[in-house]
Order: structure tokens, then C-alpha cells, then sequence
């Protein structure tokens, strides 16, 4: 089958009602919980996880793609009309999209936002699949050493290229490398770290629990000790949209850079629209000319962030489909969704399992169109949703994430294990230690280790084959050197900025 | 009085304790005898590794002073709510899916309820409260039981 049959397929799948409505229903309800601060659509994806082995591969992919692509889209929402971002990757959209707000003229600011989801999500889309497939035929050449130096070089990207605490970071790495290796043994099946005999600990720790535990339900205790919903909001009135043509033209460069910003980033491993919306705002603001206007209702300011946090979106499927790396937490949340299924994501994913791979890509592109007509559209209603009871959605949030991890492994035992995340997340919180980090050295260890055990096996001269192959050599540098760098480059900025001081 | 964080400190003998204990366990790990396989205890070993390296990183050089994570009264509301999470799971064990989801959809309606300024008074509160479970209960085993088919505990006390 050629690449156009696999594309037609899926759309004629997402054309029947079933599929029609998953990716409604997706959009929408990303669109609602990204508009929603603190709670966003990465919670929604984890509760919905241990329900999606009742659905088919295809529809499941489907219904995690249109929640991604609504989510990214509605987390702009409460940037601009609360000033408190729906989601991590809308932060900045609050600097210049609030003040909109505040001088009365939401829907300036919304029409472009809404818009700059559009312009920043369906070419990034495009391009993923373009370039997808010539990576994946790439990745299926790769032995077990390039395979381990890939995923040794995406952990420590994160680690480096993150914000906060380096080493702190890396005890979240050890401690992912830790819990990851409790269970079966990859290379002969023995059990490790089997506490108090208890052959529960066998299967390991579900990825499900733990997500259910260090996010869905560790955010609403934490949101409930910070009684953070006490404010109420003020009534703020929008109108509909109004295609913003003239600061469209005005803002082409920023609009082309700040896409090519987010696609990059997005591409690299754990870095996703948070990293890439802060990288082309500020990049923005250092090279606009008049650089007053920026955190003042700049309308760039929106532009900059939200095409960029909507272009990662693209960038962040490659390295997943094709390498089966992710770009993300809705990347981690991918593989989760398809080990469920019994599929597991690597560099053979693009050749096996093409019917999949192109329905995301085509829930991508129809959801991004979905998100788009009912934004503008359905624009003066943007407030009512943020006024849902949080009482109501989040006692509902919790017993979905409690029964979703009872569901995961049918025993109280995925139970347990969400409620020790939930513990652990929040002393993780405690100690400032990143998320991020830890969830990506956990979602890949498994892989990590077997590629680094298999490449101890096939080769005749030890650890040595790991340097001596080419790209092998090259991803260890990389990180390396990335890692490096996140370490010396305070130190770097601070003599740098001590040079720049007159003295005396 | 010393801008060093004193939380860095601790979390650096954490870690170093745990690596401590990672090693212990790895080294009772067995060998798989396939030639040239380092074993299942190198993998835990690299983990254990990179933490006790950090946690003497952090007690030579601890960063700044932290701002306050969570106040005394905050941590209680946290302690609360993490308490209902564990009465959860235990009336989930001992009465099933049936008991647990209502009472526990109440019980965390009442508490998350507080943070709405609309509903001040305790009466209307509770009357929301125990309405929600009744229904959300309802609805949530009609999606988990009848729809999905998924096999719930019935509790070990109503067996």
C-alpha cells in the first residue's frame, strides 16, 4: 500500500460517525480542559488511558491526537482571559494576551491566537508527514548501540536542555532508571527487586499508575492545599471572531520564524510547546524594533507563542513515530495508549503499524480544522468555560484516575501504585525535583536497557562497538555535550555578565 | 542565618541513603550467564550511580534558600485530601465499587466545594454533596460496569 492509500484509509475511517465523533468529542473536551488552569488535557489523556484498550488501536490514536491538537489550542484561553494559563505551553501568552483583556479588547487577542493555532498546527502537521517517513527509513537501520545512544541522548536533551535544577534532574533520571528496572528482567525474564517476595512486582510499574498518581490525582491535591480556585473571575464579554488580516501581514517573518522555532523544538526530545512558546517570544522580543509594546498587549506577543506551542505539535511526531521517541508528555502518553494495545513504538512502528501512524496524522490535520471552526465560531462562549464547577469536574477526575489504575492491571495493585506516585509526585514537587526528566528516563528505560544488553551481546568487543559505530559515537557526544553545557552555562552567563559590568 | 537551602542538604542524604540501598539490592541480583550480558545489576547500578553523584553534589553545594512549598495549613488540606485517597482504596477492598465511588464522590465534592466562594453555606454543601455522589456514582457505573464491561471489585465484605 502506498502512503496516499494508508492516508485515504484513515480519513474514511475518521468520515464514519464513530470516527467522526471521537475526534469531535476529542477536540472539544482538549479545547475545554486546556482552557481550564491547573487541570489541562494531559490529565484528560491519562484518565482516558486504561479505557482505550476497549477501543481499536486506530480510534484510540485518534481520540489522543484531536485532545492533544484541542488542549495545545484551548490552553490559550485562560492565558488570555484570566491571566492564568490553561496550560504549561500558553504561559507566556499571558504577558501580552492578558493585557488585551485588561484593556477590554479580548477578542482582538483571541481572534489571533485562534488563528495563530491554525497557522502554527496543520503545516507542522504537514510536514511531519513529510519528513516522518524518510527518518523511519533511516531508524530501521539502526543496530542496537545507535539505538541505545538515541534514547541515552533524548534523556539527557531533557536534562540539559530543560529549565531548573541540572542535578536535581539527574536524581530523577536515577530514580526513574531505579523504579523502571523493578520487574521482569528484559534479556531472561527473572524477577528483580521483587519487594517482600510479592510477585505483583514482576509486571513492574505500570506506566498508567504512575501517570494517574504523579499527575491527574497529585495536581488536584496540590490545587486543593493552594485552595488556587477560591479567586473568582471577573465577567469578561467577548465578541466573535474577526480575522486579524492586517496584523497578519504585518507579523509574516515573526509568524514563519516563530513555526520554524516550534517545529525544531518540538522535534527535540522532551522539550515540547512549553520550551519552544518561551524561545520564539523572547527571540521575538530581542529583535522586534520597538520593544516597549512587548508584555503590553503586543498582538506579535500572542502570534509568537502560540504558533510556536502549536508548531511543536508537528515536530514532536517525528522522533514518536519514527524513532519512537518522544517529543512530549503527550508523547509518553502515545506510547502508553499503544503498549496497552499490545504495540510497542520503535523504529519498525512507521513498517508495522502504517495504518496507525497515519491516522494520527490525519486526526492531526482534521482535528486542527475541528478546533479552528469551533474557536471561531463559538468564541463569545469562551468564558462559560471557565466557569464549570471545579467541585464537580475534579471529584470526577479523581475517581476516574483511582479506577483507571485499578483498571490497568485489574488488582489493587495499579491502585497502590498510583496512590505512592501521588505521594512521590508531591515530594518530588517538595524538593523542586522535575517531572519531565523522570518521566522520560522512565518511558525509556526499558528500551535503554535492552539496547544497551543487546549491544553487549552482538558485539565481539564489548562496550567499544558503541563508540567505534558512527552514529552510535555521535548521539552519546550530543548528549554529552548538551549535558555539559546546561551544567557550565551558568557559570558562562554570570562571566559573561561580569565582563559586561564596568568595574569600579 | 545561612541562605543555603537546608532542603537540598536533606534531599542529598535521601538520595545518597537510596543509592545506597539501590546498590545493596543489585548486588544480590544474579548473573544471567549469557556471554558478554553485564547482567541485570548493571542497569540499577547506572541509576544508583548518577544519584549518589547528585546527592554529594548537593550536600557540597546546595542551591538557594527555597520559597515556602506549602504552609502548615496547607499541608493539612493535602494531608486531608490524601487521607480520602486512601480511604478510597480501602472501601474499594472492603465494600466495592458500589459503597467506595458514591461515598468517596461525596466526601470530595463536600471538601472541593469549600474552594468555591458560591457555596458558602455547610447545608447547601452537603445537599450538593451527597446529590452528586448519588448521581455521579450512578453514572460512573453505568460507564464502567454496564458500558465498558470492566470487572470491578464487589468487595470483600458483600461477597
Amino acid at each position: 500500500m502506498t502512503v496516499l492509500n494508508y492516508f485515504i484509509d484513515a480519513l474514511q475511517a475518521l468520515c464514519t460517525f464513530q470516527g467522526f465523533l471521537f475526534v469531535v468529542i476529542g477536540t472539544l473536551a482538549g479545547v475545554v480542559l486546556g482552557a481550564i488552569p491547573g487541570l489541562g488535557s494531559s490529565t484528560l489523556m491519562v484518565i482516558l488511558l486504561p479505557i482505550s484498550y476497549r477501543m481499536s488501536p486506530t480510534m484510540a490514536m485518534a481520540l489522543f491526537m484531536s485532545i492533544t491538537i484541542g488542549g495545545m489550542s484551548g490552553g490559550c484561553i485562560g492565558s488570555i482571559l484570566l491571566g492564568i494559563p490553561g496550560t504549561s505551553s500558553s504561559m507566556v501568552t499571558v504577558f501580552d494576551g492578558y493585557e488585551f483583556t485588561k484593556r477590554g479588547e479580548p477578542s482582538k487577542a483571541l481572534s489571533a491566537a485562534v488563528f495563530a493555532n491554525f497557522l502554527g498546527n496543520v503545516p507542522s502537521v504537514i510536514l511531519a508527514i513529510a519528513v516522518t517517513r524518510a527518518v523511519a527509513a533511516w531508524a530501521v537501520r539502526l543496530g542496537p548501540w545507535e539505538y541505545a545512544a538515541l534514547c541515552f541522548c533524548a534523556v539527557l536533551l531533557v536534562v540539559g536542555l530543560s529549565k531548573g535544577n541540572m542535578v536535581k534532574s539527574m536524581i530523577g533520571v536515577g530514580l526513574a532508571i531505579f523504579l523502571a528496572s523493578v520487574g521482569a528482567d528484559p534479556i531472561n525474564a527473572s524477577g528483580r527487586f521483587l519487594f517482600f517476595g510479592r510477585l505483583e512486582f514482576l509486571s513492574g510499574f505500570n506506566i498508567i499508575s504512575v501517570m494517574l498518581g504523579l499527575f491527574a490525582s497529585k495536581i488536584i491535591l496540590l490545587e486543593y492545599a493552594r485552595q488556587s480556585k477560591v479567586k473568582e473571575q471577573k465577567p469578561v464579554k467577548v465578541e466573535g471572531f474577526k480575522l486579524p488580516r492586517k496584523e497578519i501581514w504585518k507579523n509574516k517573518w515573526l509568524i514563519l520564524r516563530s513555526w520554524l522555532f516550534g517545529a525544531v523544538i518540538g522535534f527535540l526530545p522532551g522539550l515540547g510547546g512549553p520550551v519552544a512558546s518561551v524561545m520564539a517570544y523572547s527571540t521575538e522580543k530581542m529583535v522586534a524594533k520597538d520593544k516597549s509594546t512587548w508584555g503590553h498587549g503586543e498582538i506579535g506577543g500572542v502570534f509568537s507563542c502560540e504558533i510556536a506551542n502549536n508548531a511543536a505539535i508537528g515536530g514532536a511526531l517525528i522522533p514518536l513515530l519514527a524513532l519512537g521517541i518522544p517529543g512530549d508528555a503527550a508523547g509518553v502518553q502515545f506510547i502508553a495508549a499503544l503498549n496497552i494495545q499490545g504495540i510497542n513504538v520503535g523504529p519498525m512502528f512507521m513498517r508495522e503499524q502504517a495504518a496507525i501512524v497515519y491516522m494520527i496524522f490525519a486526526a492531526a490535520l482534521l482535528s486542527g480544522i475541528i478546533v479552528f471552526l469551533f474557536e471561531t465560531l463559538g468564541m463569545k462562549t469562551f468564558p462559560a468555560l471557565l466557569k464549570i464547577p471545579y467541585h464537580f469536574l475534579y471529584s470526577v477526575v479523581i475517581l476516574l484516575a483511582f479506577l483507571g489504575a485499578y483498571m490497568s492491571t485489574g488488582s489493587f495493585y495499579g491502585l497502590i501504585v498510583a496512590l505512592a506516585c501521588c505521594a512521590l509526585g508531591v515530594a518530588m514537587d517538595y524538593f523542586e525535583i522535575p517531572s519531565m526528566p523522570f518521566l522520560m528516563a522512565y518511558i525509556l528505560s526499558p528500551m535503554l536497557e535492552l539496547n544497551i544488553r543487546r549491544g553487549f551481546n552482538y558485539s565481539t568487543r564489548g562496550g567499544a562497538e558503541f563508540f567505534t559505530r558512527p552514529f552510535s559515537c555521535i548521539f552519546i557526544l550530543v548528549g554529552i555535550l548538551v549535558l555539559a553545557y546546561g551544567f557550565a552555562s551558568p557559570a558562562i552567563k554570570r562571566a559573561i555578565a561580569a565582563r559586561r559590568t564596568p568595574k569600579g | 542565618m545561612s541562605t543555603k537551602s537546608k532542603k537540598d542538604r536533606i534531599l542529598g542524604v535521601i538520595t545518597l541513603l537510596l543509592a545506597a540501598w539501590i546498590t545493596f539490592l543489585s548486588f544480590q541480583l544474579k548473573a544471567t550467564g549469557y556471554q558478554g550480558d553485564p547482567g541485570p545489576r548493571m542497569f540499577p547500578l547506572i541509576g544508583a550511580g548518577v544519584m549518589a553523584l547528585c546527592g554529594i553534589v548537593l550536600l557540597i553545594a546546595p542551591g538557594k534558600k527555597p520559597g515556602v512549598f506549602l504552609t502548615k495549613a496547607q499541608w493539612a488540606s493535602a494531608g486531608k485530601l490524601f487521607a480520602v485517597y486512601i480511604l478510597f482504596a480501602l472501601l474499594l477492598w472492603l465494600g466495592g465499587f458500589l459503597i467506595a465511588v458514591p461515598i468517596t464522590l461525596m466526601i470530595v465534592t463536600y471538601m472541593l466545594s469549600g474552594l468555591s466562594a458560591k457555596h458558602n453555606s455547610r447545608k447547601k454543601r452537603i445537599l450538593i454533596a451527597v446529590i452528586f455522589g448519588i448521581v455521579g456514582g450512578a453514572l460512573l457505573y453505568l460507564a464502567y460496569v454496564i458500558g465498558l464491561k470492566a470487572p470491578m471489585p464487589t468487595g470483600i465484605l458483600l461477597r
